[in-house]
């Protein structure tokens, strides 16, 4: 399932790209936070995820977690690619989540069906829609991601939020 | 001395004053009021350009402005002062004059310099000539020397009571002030060690039995006492620089006195920008572990694993799933199945046909085992994320610490911020004390490095010197021959070495007197005046400084070194008064008048209701006269306990910028 590049478009690739380090030969809308050092205010570029694919992954959770589809975007002149290459270095994670999405949004199966997809290899028919699945969850992750920190101004803001994700999704 | 009369003419603002001084004994005070700006520091440095010439003004030109201004070219017009007082027995009159003329080039050129005349009147009215530039002067220092008049005129300015207690010229002030200076001169003139003194002409005059060796002694002699005289010089210009050192740490040391709440608002500001650098220090540091831990270590993601498979109940698929029962099988793997269908029978020998039975549960046992097996999988699934879920709470626990501390942090750094805006508004203009203090700490080391040289001269050079005159004296005397000449020479030479001794000896032992009845009158005259728990201390520099009474005791009185500069004066006064009744049988010194005016700027600006009080009603026992140019705010305070003391009151008015008048108020 992951043996092929992951490429999303328009608002999502322009999402994906402001709030990740990479691409950088691509054009990027800055995440730019103001940190006041005294009488000075400096503009620093902030970057919540290290690459793309970490950026892919963790919206792919949101939107599993918060059961956010969204389809994609008409736009195909901008787009992100993370490449098989780096897929395949972070295979168990995506098989990972995949599993979540299996176990936790499959309910129509039964429970053995449930484990046996997540845990049994995807057959070739069905790869294609259920990549397509993730990358659904995905975009609606990334429109989550974008809601939450868009607002954010400063170093403060960005701290509040980081304080309300860790509340919003605190594990008792 | 005292006042009579000043009168000015068109010296700078004032055109035309004449003012006459109260000379009642019970109402010493002539006040004189006046708002900021009105002439009133320009009053008391007239003074002392009447006396001495001294022009206390960075512009030198005195001549009012606006008659300076409706001046025609060529014309010549005059600022002059008149100063009549009374000294000893004598009337003064002292007129000092300069002459401006007017250029055909609208400039303005001093014609004539400052030029001084006295008319001195005796007892019958019989007036004494004073007609050289040398007899003047002599006689205006007669009165009042131009060293000692900052002890009596203090023009706030540039000497202020608040400097009194600092100066470091004491010794020579109170010495002149005791009429010690005469003896001192003694001393120098019998001074055995000096180049020139009476010892030594008569040693010139003794006859010698080796006139070749007397005369190398006596040249090695003479190369020694030049030497010593020469060092004696140095030794004086190493003290002059120390003076003005001395005179430079005063002024910096009151810059600092009277700017400490700058000083405090500066070491403020500086705490403030140092616990500012650290916070944002820590800041930074905070937020980069924070992005470090959410960019690098995945802690965002891990958490949402952790929190889909909490809420969602994934650990219970365990118990729902059939995959986990004993049919799993391990060590057993999918290809083992296969190889047993390919061979057509299994272990136990069963047939293996497609779709019999064995064939059946083959295929199903598959699930099983490895590699589909998904209990196992399960089973590690939520191993894997019981595992998660512990690890993921601590850290997004300290992330969000870390998150709280950066906020906190910058809380804090808009409060800070918010301090520091309040001190630059507050020391905005004011002289940096950083820089005052630097200034102190290399004055005080130029002055010990000075102190350290003249100590090396005075305690081993000079002793050196000394001990090598007196070795080549004893040479010279035990080659002298025993004649009449001879032997009276010598007695002469005993004469001046005891005249010399004696009078050195006075000279410790009467400055010890004074310093002791110095800090015994100023000491009890600062009692009456302060109200706090100290007490005067005088150094053998006469230098003045108080001590706690009882340290275990907060002293919170205002206005000590008022008060401490006051004491300090009338101490002197009152010492002034004490010697003019003195009568040594040793030594008659000089006489002296027994009183002297104080001439004062804002004398009180820094000083308490209380205080000024006590000084105001204190201060008639020491001074016959006190003359104080004040703010009217300021002499208000004070009116209530003074008026009653006041002889005369008069009232600077400004008409313009450039002229200015003065009423008496009766």
């Amino acid at each position: 399932m992951f043996s092929n590049p992951i490429r999303i478009y328009g608002n999502y690739s322009r999402i994906a790209k402001k709030y990740s380090k990479d691409n950088s030969n691509e054009k990027q809308e800055p995440f730019n936070l103001i940190d006041v050092e005294g009488k000075k205010t400096i503009e620093r570029k902030i970057f919540v995820f290290d690459t793309l694919l970490e950026c892919f992954m963790t919206s792919m959770m949101i939107g599993i977690i918060e059961d956010k589809k969204e389809p994609e975007d008409s736009d195909k002149t901008i787009y992100a690619t993370v490449f098989a290459d780096i897929l395949g270095k972070k295979r168990p994670t995506l098989e990972r989540i995949y599993q979540h999405m299996v176990l936790t949004k499959y309910i129509d199966l039964e429970i053995d069906e449930r484990v046996k997809k997540a845990f049994g290899i995807v057959k070739e028919e069905d790869k294609k829609e259920e990549l397509e699945n993730l990358k659904s969850y995905m975009r609606g992750g990334l429109l989550i991601i974008d809601d939450y920190f868009k607002d954010c101004k400063t170093i403060e803001d960005f701290c509040t939020k980081i304080i309300d994700f860790k509340n919003k999704y605190e594990i008792e | 001395m005292e006042i009579k009369s000043f009168k000015l003419k068109n010296f700078r603002q004032f055109k035309n004053i004449d003012l006459e001084f109260s000379q009642d004994l019970e109402r010493p005070f002539t006040i004189i009021t006046g708002g900021n700006t009105y002439g009133k520091t320009t009053l008391v440095k007239s003074f002392l350009w009447c006396l001495y010439g001294q022009k206390l003004f960075d512009d030198k030109i005195l001549l009012n402005k606006e008659v300076l201004d409706s001046m025609k070219f060529g014309e010549v017009e005059e600022v002059k002062a008149v100063l009549e007082l009374d000294h000893n027995q004598y009337s003064y009159k002292i007129t000092t004059r300069e002459t401006y003329l007017k250029q055909p080039s609208g400039d303005i050129r001093i014609q004539e310099k400052t030029n001084i005349a006295v008319l001195k009147i005796g007892d019958g009215g019989n007036s004494i000539p004073l007609k050289t530039e040398a007899q003047i002067k002599e006689e205006i220092e007669s009165i009042l020397s131009p060293e000692l008049s900052p002890y009596f005129f203090f023009d706030g300015e540039t000497n202020s009571i608040e400097q009194i207690t600092k100066r470091v010229n004491l010794t020579n002030a109170v010495s002149e002030i005791m009429g010690l200076k005469r003896t001192e001169l003694l001393v120098d003139y019998f001074n055995p060690h000096s180049a020139d003194n009476v010892v030594k002409r008569f040693q010139n005059k003794l006859e010698t039995n080796d006139p070749i060796l007397a005369q190398s002694l006596q040249e090695k002699l003479e190369e020694k006492q030049d030497e010593r005289e020469s060092k004696i010089e140095y030794l004086k210009s190493i003290d002059q620089t120390i003076n003005e050192l001395e005179l430079q740490l005063a002024e910096k040391e009151k810059d600092l006195d009277e700017n400490q709440n700058i000083l405090k608002d500066q070491e403020e500001k500086k705490n403030i920008i140092d616990e500012m650098r650290d916070l944002i220090d820590d800041k930074n540091s905070d937020f980069s572990d924070m992005m470090n831990l959410i960019c690098n270590r995945s802690y965002l993601l891990n958490n949402l694993f952790a929190y889909s498979f909490k809420t969602n109940n994934l650990e219970d698929v365990l118990n729902k799933t059939a995959f986990l029962t004993e049919k799993s099988v391990s060590h057993i793997t999918e290809e083992a199945i296969d190889e047993l269908i390919s061979r057509g029978y299994c272990l136990c020998g069963a047939k293996i046909e497609t779709h019999n039975d064995a064939y059946n549960h083959l295929i199903e046992q598959k699930d099983y085992v490895e590699p589909r097996n998904y209990g196992k999988q399960i089973e590690y699934f939520v191993e894997n994320e019981t595992t998660t879920i512990n690890y993921s709470y601590n850290n997004m626990e300290s992330l969000a610490e870390i998150a709280g501390d950066i906020i906190d942090t910058i809380i804090e750094l808009d409060n800070y911020q918010k301090r520091l805006d309040t001190i630059i508004k507050r020391i905005e203009g004011k002289p940096d004390i950083g820089i005052v203090q630097t200034a102190i700490k290399d004055i005080e080391y130029q002055k010990n490095t000075k102190e350290g040289e003249r100590n090396y001269i005075l305690n081993t050079v000079i002793p050196g010197l000394d001990s090598k005159i007196e070795e080549l004296n004893e040479r010279i005397k035990k080659i002298s021959s025993v004649s009449d000449k001879n032997k009276f020479v010598e007695e002469c030479i005993k004469y001046a070495e005891k005249i010399y001794q004696m009078a050195s000896k006075k000279i410790t032992s009467e400055k010890e007197r004074i310093r002791k009845d110095l800090e015994s009158t100023v000491g009890s005259i600062f009692d009456e005046m302060y109200t706090g728990n100290r007490k005067i201390v005088i150094n053998e520099k006469f230098q003045v400084s108080t001590t706690l009474v009882d340290s275990s005791k907060m002293d919170t009185s205002k206005g000590l070194e008022t008060v401490m500069n006051f004491s300090f004066v009338a101490g002197l006064m009152q010492l002034i008064k004490e010697k003019i009744n003195h009568e040594d049988e040793d030594f008659e010194e000089e006489s002296s008048d027994d009183n002297y005016p104080l001439v004062m700027d804002a004398p009180f600006s820094n000083t308490d209701e209380q205080h000024i009080a006590n000084i105001c009603l204190n201060l008639p026992k020491y001074c016959n006269q006190i003359i104080i140019v004040v703010m009217e705010k300021d002499y208000n305070m004070a009116s209530d306990k003074v008026s009653a003391k006041v002889g005369k009151k008069y009232v600077i008015k400004k008409e313009t910028e450039t002229f200015a008048t003065i009423e008496e108020e009766f």
